[in-house]
């Protein structure tokens, strides 16, 4: 699962897989704006097939906070 | 660029924005490029990565800038004394009612006052902007604040809606050179509204509308920025067998092909050639290729009950055996236009393939694997829309008859010797065997068209003739690369005194016009020469028929000379040594 969420931080960041760690977040990256949070969001949404909470969706704003939500929204007996 | 478009799907996000970031870094400086300037009231930045794919994918580089977030006529005004003089080529006034007009939410909302606003905000607009202004209507509420379903009883929001839209259409409609309408209430019709608005986003973002509604938002742009750069495809080349109709007409018959709207698949064929109609009425040409017998298919557009499509809708034709980049390459020189106006439909993926990888610039669709699917197969591409229609669009068809025909003419001469050298045709040419007697009595009593005298023969005359000493019989069988023709050639002779007496030549129709008749009758002289020692004259008759009047010049444009008529039979005669049959390059001769 971390992959994935890598990959579609990658691809609508558009920064290296490599340099997302676990305390890449909100305006310390510079792309990660409020309109490319909206779509990284979406992005997630569609890659997961899962819906963020309108709270959710103002405060996963940090590689670590995505990761643990994912994971619970996620069925936890299906291992990634 | 073409493997980057091919890694998107529309329906994944991340997709679409990491295709559009590499795209944008691509040398892309050979592409035209349109600028587009989004302004609205709403947050525009989610159609982004959607409309910059949509026209990359059309070979156009976007230029877009955004506005800011409602502040409309600021940024309209700012435009003014500005040095963009060659001004934006698409201004897109993005409004969301609600935020237009936060009226429109209450009860006794008057739509009129909105509308006088809305017109208000066009005129100043129209003021500023150099370019095409284009606006949207709105789409119409999905919560009915009367509980009913339905607006007849009461004058709802729904209603009121829809009369400011019919409004708005009106007004674009009247002031078409300058603005254009992206019909939004279209878009949230089709789509639902769980693909079109997303509330969680509108009331955090201001951004109330899903992927899948600015995915179409951004292809109707694009195609409104393919229709002013000019990219607006203008002619649809089709395949035929199982493209135009059906089956194949060369195996399953003109009776046998499926293009009955009574049946299926033969609707989903007659359903398309309606979609062939309609764009034929907006001045989109349309043209043929394919690999078939012509006769055959021309056959079909003139007497199938059900083929819409006829002659008089086709600019051009290539309907040979000749592969398709060929054919397609020669269409568009004929019809004097550049291989990326053209749209090539074709049920064959490894046809389609080929296309695609010779001629990159040929937009190639191909006949989706479930048929229900394909008469909306056009419409949805909107690849030929443009902003108006003309009538000279409209005649443009009638206009490229006329120059196809004279062109024609000339091809004639060049191409088709071309097309009978790669049919690699092989003659074989002999006399009569016992097994050839019936079928060449047949022949001598059913073919009228190709036969001098029309002597009718028994199978008891022939076996005669093969006995007679003073008698020869010869037969030419034929065949190409796409197999054999049978036998379908006869001439029988008699030795008159040291003269040679053509009694009877006959082709069969389906070998004429491929030059086989010369080739058979100058091998069946030349070897009578030798067998008979014949060195008199070359004696013919023609009697003509109603059916055979069309060979009437043809012994004297051998240099036979008119000897004498009587009774309808016309005699020629020439010197053995005089006779004059060019030789047929492309025809391979075998004696048996």
């Amino acid at each position: 699962m971390e992959t994935r969420i890598r990959s579609v931080m990658s691809s609508v960041l558009g920064i290296d897989q490599g340099m997302i760690v676990e305390t890449t977040s909100f305006g310390v990256i510079e792309a990660w704006d409020s309109m490319n949070h909206m779509l990284l969001m979406l992005a997630l949404e569609e890659e997961f097939g899962i819906e963020f909470s309108d709270e959710e969706l103002g405060s996963l704003k940090d590689f670590k906070s995505i990761y643990l939500a994912l994971v619970e929204k996620n069925d936890p007996v299906k291992p990634e | 660029m073409r493997e980057i478009l091919e890694s998107v799907a529309l329906d994944k996000l991340s997709t679409v924005i990491a295709a559009v970031r590499k795209l944008d870094t691509l040398q892309s400086s050979h592409l035209p490029s349109v600028s587009i300037q989004l302004l609205g009231n709403i947050s525009l930045r989610g159609i982004d990565p959607f409309l910059k794919y949509h026209l990359y994918a059309s070979g156009i580089k976007p230029m877009l800038t955004f506005g800011g977030f409602d502040t409309i006529r600021q940024d309209l005004f700012s435009l003014e004394g500005s040095d963009d003089k060659e001004g934006t080529d698409l201004t897109v006034l993005a409004l969301d009612l609600e935020s237009f007009d936060p009226r429109s939410r209450l009860p006794n909302w008057s739509e009129r006052d909105t509308w006088e606003e809305l017109l208000g905000l066009f005129e100043f607009a129209a003021r500023k902007v150099q370019g095409l202004i284009v606006v949207n209507t709105f789409p119409l509420p999905c919560s009915k604040e009367a509980g009913f379903s339905s607006s007849v009883l009461t004058d709802d929001a729904t209603a009121k809606t829809r009369d400011l839209n019919q409004k708005i259409i009106t007004f674009v409609k009247k002031h078409d050179s300058q603005f254009q309408l992206v019909d939004w209430e279209y878009f949230a019709r089709i789509l639902g509204e769980e693909k079109s608005f997303d509330y969680r986003y509108n009331y955090l973002y201001h951004a109330p509308f899903a992927n899948p509604f600015l995915n179409l938002f951004g292809l109707e742009l694009t195609k409104l920025a393919r229709a002013i750069k000019g990219r607006t495809k203008k002619c649809l080349v089709l395949d035929c067998d199982n493209t135009l109709w059906g089956g194949v007409v060369g195996e399953d018959g003109i009776d046998g092909i499926h293009l009955d709207p009574n049946d299926y698949p033969g609707k989903a064929y007659y359903d398309f050639q309606i979609s062939l109609l309609h764009l034929f009425d907006r001045g989109i040409m349309i043209a043929l290729c394919s690999k078939n017998n012509e006769a055959e298919v021309m056959d079909v557009l003139e007497c199938h009950p059900h083929c819409l499509i006829s002659k008089t809708h086709l600019v051009g034709k290539k309907i040979n055996w000749l592969d398709k980049v060929t054919n397609l390459t020669e269409l568009a020189d004929d019809l004097n236009l550049s291989l990326e106006h053209l749209v090539f439909v074709d049920d064959n993926p490894f046809e389609c393939e080929m296309v695609r990888t010779l001629l990159p610039d040929v937009t190639v669709l191909q006949v989706p694997e479930h048929l229900y699917e394909f008469p909306n197969l056009l419409y949805q591409q909107g690849l030929f829309d443009s902003i108006s229609v003309s009538e000279e669009d409209r005649e443009r068809t009638r206009m490229y008859h006329l120059e196809a025909k004279r062109e024609n003419l000339y091809e004639a001469s060049a191409g088709l010797s071309q097309y009978f050298e790669s049919l690699e045709m092989v003659a074989e040419i002999g006399p009569a065997t016992e097994g050839q007697i019936s079928r060449i009595a047949q022949l001598t009593q059913k073919t009228n068209q190709f036969n001098f005298t029309t002597h009718r023969y028994l199978e008891t005359d022939i076996k005669g003739f093969l006995n007679s000493p003073i008698h020869a019989v010869f037969t030419l069988s034929a065949h190409d690369r796409f197999g054999s023709l049978g036998l379908v050639g006869v001439i029988i002779a008699k030795n008159e005194a040291r003269s040679i007496r053509v009694d009877t030549f006959l082709m069969s129709c389906r070998a004429l016009g491929r030059g086989l008749e010369y080739i058979f009758l100058k091998k069946v002289i030349g070897d009578l020469q030798k067998s008979w020692d014949t060195c008199g004259l070359l004696k013919a008759q023609f009697v003509p028929t109603k059916k055979n009047i069309h060979l009437e010049n043809f012994w004297p444009s051998l240099g036979l000379a008119r000897r004498g008529q009587s009774e309808d039979i016309v005699d020629y005669s020439c010197d053995l040594s005089e006779i004059q049959i060019e030789d047929v390059d492309f025809i391979k001769t075998v004696l048996t």
